[in-house]
């Protein structure tokens, strides 16, 4: 389990414009932590939950295509 | 007869085929009546009455040539602005695709057309159906009939509104964290939401291709099974949709519910919900048990995680589909939207593939309930429409989110892909509708059906309308 710290602006500033290619005011980066900030302490109950065994509900298909002639 | 525009689809289609009226008089009567209306409920975003009356006019001559289709030839539908259908803008309510226009119709959409259903028109919804209010829309938000001041619900919202004020049959509607159940409750009408991969999402834009539902809203569960009969079924085009036969849906109406097992969780959706919803949606459950069903108290240990889950789930796809758009066109998006596909660039690889993770543990468990009971009812929202841009309300004495409140019962069945249908059970003091929602086992759609329908057939909730 890991620890953090409360996110701040200056982080998702940082995120959004070096990862995520996306350029942010820093206005926008102090919402988006405010919203974000009670999301991401939802998700630490998520990530508490024993889900060791457990697959995710995504199954890939390979894809067949269409079959022209031969066997 | 009453006013054609009051009649279900089961009437409709008895009185076109016996000839007590045409599928022109039907479309226009429909017609008239949205040049009435629709500007207090900005329901439909698109007419498309030409074409609409030249396939009136063609289903007349073959039914007089005793070309019958079936209980939806001549039946007026809307569309919801979701769902592609050729030739005919649809935008998502988004200014993103303001002229778009789809070279074939969305499988749903053809399958309606090919069982003689008439597109009126093209329906509002929340800006690529990313929330459950339909405030957010480029052509502004669509209207409670009930009260206009009021939100319709989302993101079907011009469905929910025009079925309800008698502007259109029936609707299509997609479901993706409740989009389908959320306006059918606000709205007071019946909206089916069915198992993942009953239902083909093939030519409808994604919000999550993993949660995407598409379902049919009407007035009654019996007028939701007309809908769901041909919308159903395998879907080379939708690599998700089921290789399962489709059963006879109106034939499963007829099953009741004597003996029935009924689960009613002992907390999270009733404890959400104002104390209003709470005793109406008791009241229905009491008005089964009267009905020969037994009701039994369940607990669904791990449900209080649902939120986050599906939040991680919207977020990455949604963000992840809308990714391009988001670099060159944001402006164009409404706020609302705009900030929400933003934040989904915060979210960690992992947690999206918990929150998967999470979907599979939650449906074990209520595959477990399933062992024992036969059907959860709960209330489908824990709250009546509000008004619109409210953002926080009391309820039982606390603050809640007005948007968390309204997707907090319907998310858990999106993320473990189970049939729901929503059914009106009542009214609030504000007379704002309230409704009933029943869950079965996958594939169970004609269960839940029989459960709205029994349901239906000893209450009149259902049968009440607004007046505007």
């Amino acid at each position: 389990m890991t620890s953090r710290k409360p996110v701040d602006p200056k982080t998702l500033s940082a995120v959004a414009s070096e990862i995520a290619g996306l350029r942010i005011s820093a206005e926008t980066a102090k919402n988006h932590a405010a919203i974000y900030e009670p999301i991401l302490q939802g998700i630490e109950g998520l990530r508490r939950l024993n889900l060791k065994n457990v697959e995710p509900a995504v199954i890939f298909h390979p894809i067949e295509g269409r079959k022209e002639g031969g066997r | 007869m009453s006013a054609l525009t009051d009649l279900s689809i089961i009437e409709l289609g008895a009185a076109i085929k016996a000839k007590k009226t045409s599928p022109v008089e039907v479309v226009k009567a429909h017609y008239e009546r949205i040049k009435k209306l629709n500007d207090k409920v900005n329901a439909y975003v698109l007419l498309t009455e030409d074409t609409a009356m030249a396939e009136a006019k063609a289903a007349e001559a073959e039914i007089a040539k005793g070309n019958y289709k079936g209980p939806l030839h001549g039946i007026p539908i809307g569309q919801k602005d979701l769902v592609q259908t050729k030739g005919v803008r649809a935008t998502a309510c988004s200014k993103v695709l303001a002229d778009f226009v789809p070279s074939e119709d969305a499988t749903v959409a053809a399958r309606w057309r090919a069982a003689g259903t008439i597109m009126l028109g093209k329906l509002n919804t929340h800006e690529f159906a990313y929330g459950p209010t339909n405030d957010s829309s480029s052509f502004g938000p669509a209207r409670n009939p009930w009260d206009t001041t009021c939100f319709s619900g989302g993101s079907s919202g011009g469905s929910g509104a025009a079925v309800a004020l008698g502007l259109a049959a029936g609707a299509t509607g997609t479901d993706t964290g409740g989009s389908i159940r959320i306006p059918a409750a606000a709205c007071g009408i019946t909206g089916l939401k069915p198992t993942y991969g009953r239902g083909s999402r093939a030519g409808i834009f994604p919000l999550c291709w993993t949660m995407d539902h598409p379902g049919p809203m009407a007035r009654s569960a019996e007028d939701c099974a007309l809908l769901a009969q041909p919308m159903y079924g395998r879907d080379p085009r939708d690599v998700a949709t089921a290789d399962r036969p489709v059963p006879d849906y109106s034939a499963a109406l007829k099953s009741g519910v004597k003996g029935l097992r009924i689960g009613v969780p002992s907390h999270y959706f009733f404890t959400a919900a104002t104390e209003e919803v709470e005793r109406a949606v008791r009241e229905a459950i009491k008005v089964l048990e009267g009905l020969g069903a037994h009701v039994e108290e369940v607990t669904i240990p791990d449900i209080d995680h649902a939120a986050t889950a599906a939040l991680l789930i919207y977020l990455a796809e949604g963000t992840a589909y809308h990714d391009d758009w988001l670099n060159d066109k944001s402006e164009l998006f409404t706020e609302q939207v705009r900030t929400f596909l933003e934040i989904g660039n915060y979210v960690l690889a992992k947690d999206y593939l918990h929150a998967q993770r999470y979907r599979t543990h939650l449906g074990q468990q209520i595959a477990r309930l399933f062992e024992k009971v036969d059907v959860l009812a709960t209330p489908t929202l824990p709250i009546p429409a509000q008004t619109i841009g409210l953002q926080t309300m009391k309820i039982r004495g606390k603050d809640a989110s007005v948007f968390g409140s309204l997707i907090h019962n319907t998310e858990p069945f999106n993320l473990t892909g189970l049939p729901v249908l929503s059914a009106p059970c009542g009214f609030s003091a504000k007379s704002m509708p309230i409704s009933l929602q029943i869950t079965g086992r996958p594939f169970e759609e004609g269960r839940v059906l029989a459960v709205g329908h029994a349901y239906q057939g000893v209450t009149d909730w259902h049968k009440k309308r607004p007046k505007l």
